[in-house]
């Protein structure tokens, strides 16, 4: 799995790439447009995660580009907030989805995965974790042959945790899943600390081992 | 009270006070004079009656010769002659039945060896009824003057203060979210023009201030942004380690703190973008779908505080907005109430075609309802409530609709008000 990701400011370039870099993709980087453009030509690429705002141009440009060479890859972009024009527009050229700064990781790292599962086996896989075999496209959830009856929030976190699964996640990770990005601008963490007890339970009635660790101060872990 | 009413007041108080003296003035004036012509008339017939009496050496038909009533009467010797009386009285006319005013003269004379007391009258009637006139026509005058007087001042207020009240509207209309509406005009009366001149200025100023702290919180938001990703990208990696309790703690203090600063700024981002009218893309919203969809968002916590949720749809507002904004709106106001409530608490929803009403039980906010609304209020948990409020109103003031707040019996109800 190659990744290459466009993005001006080093500090996050090498972020993602440590948080990445478990999950065993070969990543490669570039910080400005006419690198990244000059890198598409002589390389093929899975997935690419792209800025939009980059210092010699706007990475729609590439998006334009790959879409010209037709290649059958992953484009996940990366946007200010405000500047939702080039969101919409990037998603009109072919963009498979978009994330806003500032992201956190874990959420990255799961929208990869997802876009990954798309490209690669049209969605139709199973994820397996422990006794858990999850099919996301048909938002079910079976635990030693039996389906869990989890609400759609309910199986979004499982799956964000089974994508992270190993990971410390925070709880405001989580809080940013359930409401998505424009939530209320506040973390309640009431909310979180609410849907984690149902799920827990459900997985504890259906016979599962406690999947769902609770990391105090920071969040959960998901260790299977 | 208005300035037109004020100065009408003053002037209808002083007008009456001076004609009713002056009107006063006037009747005593007149009497005077009328009473002075009627002295001297009597006065003359009186030297007449005398001259006669002399000339005749008797006061035997002397009536025949006034046109008016007098009386001769024979009366003891006294000393007391040739002195002159007047005075006011009735006397019964025959013809009319009644009494009429007179003016009588009276005085004591001696013909040969014998007094006499003559009195003569004049009637007063006449004078009277010119009095009456002269009075009627001079009323008449003045109310005719005040009516006159007043409509003038009406007319004459309208004209003067004309540049006064455009430059009053104008201030009124003014408003930040769109300056430059229209500018004070320049104004024949040196007084506005020069009060409309300094509203130039200082509106100028006003606006420029303003729109350099929305420019600088906008670009602050969006600087600030990249090295908090970095801060926040670094603490996931950092929490990633093997940590020890104590190290988790901290590490997860620094990443809430982190974001908490992070939805500040974006908070302030999303304002300083309502503010630059970025959200220009608008459509009919369907509220009611959008409240079902986001009240679920809430099941599993209302479930578990056993918080009874109440919706009632009894129409639909007809309002365009920008969708991202109506569901920021919304959400926030349902999220607030979800949260800000007690266990086995209510939280009910109302929608009709003209307003959406959200009440729910909580706790007192401990300041007054009207201050939560303002920005980074901090009423209670985390000082986050204050942001989340101030961005409702800030949408509420951009699609110029109305909210009210109340909280009573501890019930919170918010209600906004669709046009």
């Amino acid at each position: 799995m190659k990744l290459l990701i466009i993005e001006d400011d080093p500090e996050i370039q090498d972020s993602i790439v440590a948080y990445l870099d478990p999950e065993g993709y070969e990543c490669d980087q570039s910080y400005d447009l006419n690198n990244a453009l000059a890198k598409i030509g002589s390389n093929d690429f899975d997935c690419f995660l792209i800025d939009l705002n980059l210092p010699d141009g706007n990475g729609i440009e590439i998006i334009k580009k790959l879409k010209k060479q037709q290649k059958q890859s992953g484009i996940i972009v990366i946007t200010a907030r405000d500047a939702i024009e080039d969101r919409v527009k990037a998603l009109e050229l072919g963009a498979d989805d978009y994330l806003v700064k500032p992201f956190n990781l874990s959420e990255l790292n799961a929208r990869i995965k997802s876009l990954i599962r798309r490209i690669q086996f049209q969605g139709s896989q199973q994820i397996s974790a422990g006794d858990l075999q999850i099919y996301p496209e048909h938002f079910k959830a079976i635990l030693k042959g039996k389906t869990l009856e989890l609400t759609k929030k309910e199986f979004e976190i499982l799956l964000f945790f089974v994508s992270n699964s190993g990971r410390v996640i925070a709880k405001e990770s989580l809080a940013d899943q359930l409401w998505g990005e424009d939530s209320d601008f506040s973390y309640s963490f009431d909310f979180v600390y609410a849907q984690i007890k149902n799920l827990r339970k459900k997985l504890k009635e259906a016979g599962a081992k406690e999947y769902i660790q609770t990391i105090y101060g920071v969040g959960y872990k998901f260790e299977n | 009270m208005k300035l037109l009413t004020k100065t009408t007041l003053y002037f209808i108080t002083i007008s009456i006070f001076v004609f009713f003296t002056g009107g006063a003035m006037l009747y005593v004036l007149m009497q005077n004079l009328v009473k002075n012509e009627e002295n001297t008339e009597l006065m003359q017939r009186i030297q007449f009656v005398l001259n006669q009496i002399n000339k005749e050496d008797t006061v035997v038909n002397l009536n025949f010769i006034a046109s008016e009533p007098i009386d001769i009467e024979q009366i003891n010797p006294t000393k007391n002659t040739n002195n002159f009386y007047f005075r006011d009285t009735v006397l019964f006319n025959n013809l009319t039945k009644s009494y009429s005013p007179y003016r009588q003269l009276s005085t004591v004379i001696k013909s040969g060896s014998n007094y006499y007391k003559i009195r003569i009258y004049k009637s007063l009637i006449t004078s009277n009824i010119l009095i009456e006139k002269v009075a009627t026509i001079t009323t008449i005058m003045l109310l005719l003057f005040l009516l006159m007087a007043y409509f003038l001042n009406r007319y004459l207020f309208g004209r003067v203060w004309f540049d006064f009240f455009d430059t009053l509207h104008k201030i009124q209309e003014f408003s930040l979210n769109q300056p430059h509406k229209e500018a004070f005009t320049s104004s024949e009366i040196i007084e506005f023009d020069e009060l409309n001149r300094l509203l130039n200025k200082m509106t100028d100023k006003i606006i420029n201030d303003y729109e350099g702290i929305k420019e600088f919180t906008g670009n602050l938001s969006h600087e600030v942004q990249t090295p908090l990703s970095v801060i926040k990208n670094k603490m996931e990696l950092l929490f990633q380690e093997p940590l020890n309790q104590k190290q988790y703690e901290l590490v997860g203090s620094v990443y809430s703190a982190a974001n908490r600063l992070s939805a500040i700024v974006r908070s302030l981002a999303l304002i300083a973008r309502i503010d630059k009218n970025q959200f220009t893309e608008t459509q009919l919203i369907n509220f009611e779908q959008m409240i079902k969809r986001q009240t679920e968002n809430y099941n599993a916590l209302i479930d578990s505080r056993n918080i009874r949720l109440e919706t009632i749809f009894l129409g639909q507002p007809t309002i365009s907005m920008n969708t991202e904004l109506a569901e920021i709106l919304t959400n926030n106001l349902i999220k607030n109430a979800v949260r800000h409530n007690i266990e086995n608490g209510f939280v009910r929803i109302q929608l009709t075609g003209r307003e959406l009403i959200i009440s729910n039980s909580g706790e007192d906010p401990g300041v007054p309802t009207q201050e939560l609304f303002d920005q980074f209020s901090r009423a209670s948990d985390e000082g986050f409530m204050g942001i989340g409020l101030s961005i409702v109103r800030k949408i509420i003031e951009h699609y110029q609709l109305s909210i009210l707040y109340k909280f009573n019996n501890s019930i919170h109800e918010v209600t906004i008000c669709f046009p």
